[in-house]
């Protein structure tokens, strides 16, 4: 059972926007995106989830094809135990916490992203 | 003072205090981890993510501490078993704590106490499904005035 979850800019404001203002939205997410798998695998190892290394090694992110999203994926298959906790274990939800700490800025990068490309 | 042990000791004294919880988990309301040969369901309150202090110069106004608060309840073989168990807890859970607050405790004062979202989670253990449904609740840890 992998875990995934999503960084994503609204449908309608991408669609909306023109060529070069896509493009920065574009980057503002790849950014993002590579952020918050860093910043996950730092909360990995900061709160003692790491022994084989196969969950740091496991976290990664995908865009979607238009660049819009970024999503960060774990592939072992005790990702979600780790990232939800059990009744035997207490959660360490290092997307959730990741995504939290990207999303704070990403708002006002992409109004400036935004605002630059439209003068 | 310690804003996670006064968040925690309010999660577990509102749940206790709730005649719904109780009538359905009975004591089995846990800090951390379900200890060995416990039985369920049961109620576990656990860390969320870490504890955030708002400050000023002159020193921390407020933290906010996550917590995850589940119910769980096993069945043997099935999943359906253990959800029609934990949802009723799940319910009595969420009616105890979210927009609890603002309580004066010895070790501080809870601000506020509400849900930030829905956590759900199914795990097997000898031979059973274990279900865990609950919620994300944010609460506000304040110091206590003198």
């Amino acid at each position: 059972m992998g875990q995934k979850t999503r960084v994503v800019v609204e449908e309608d404001r991408f669609d909306e926007a023109d060529a070069a203002v896509r493009k920065a939205l574009v980057q503002e997410v790849h950014r993002a995106g590579n952020a918050a798998r860093n910043i996950a695998r730092q909360i990995i190892v900061r709160d003692g989830a790491i022994i084989t290394g196969d969950l740091w090694r496991s976290v990664g992110v995908e865009f979607t094809k238009r660049g819009q999203a970024a999503e960060l994926y774990a592939t072992v298959p005790y990702a979600s135990f780790v990232h939800d906790g059990t009744s035997k274990m207490p959660p360490r939800p290092f997307f959730d916490e990741a995504v939290e700490e990207v999303s704070k800025g990403l708002e006002a990068r992409l109004k400036t992203a935004f605002e630059r490309e439209m003068r | 003072m310690s804003a996670y042990a006064c968040a925690v000791g309010h999660a577990v004294a509102a749940l206790t205090a709730s005649p719904a919880v109780t009538a359905l988990v009975g004591d089995r309301v846990f800090e951390g981890i379900a200890p060995d040969g416990a039985a369920y369901p049961l109620v576990l309150v656990q860390r969320y993510t870490e504890p955030t202090d708002t400050r000023t110069h002159e020193g921390v106004i407020y933290t906010t501490v996550d917590l995850a608060v589940r119910a769980f309840a096993a069945a043997p073989g099935g999943e359906g078993g253990s959800l029609a168990q934990v949802l009723p807890i799940a319910d009595a859970v969420h009616a105890a704590l979210d927009g609890s607050g603002p309580v004066t405790r010895p070790d501080g004062v809870v601000h506020a106490c509400s849900r930030v979202g829905e956590l759900a989670s199914t795990e097997q253990r000898g031979g059973s499904v274990i279900r865990g449904l609950g919620g994300r609740y944010r609460v506000v840890v304040g110091r206590r005035l003198a």
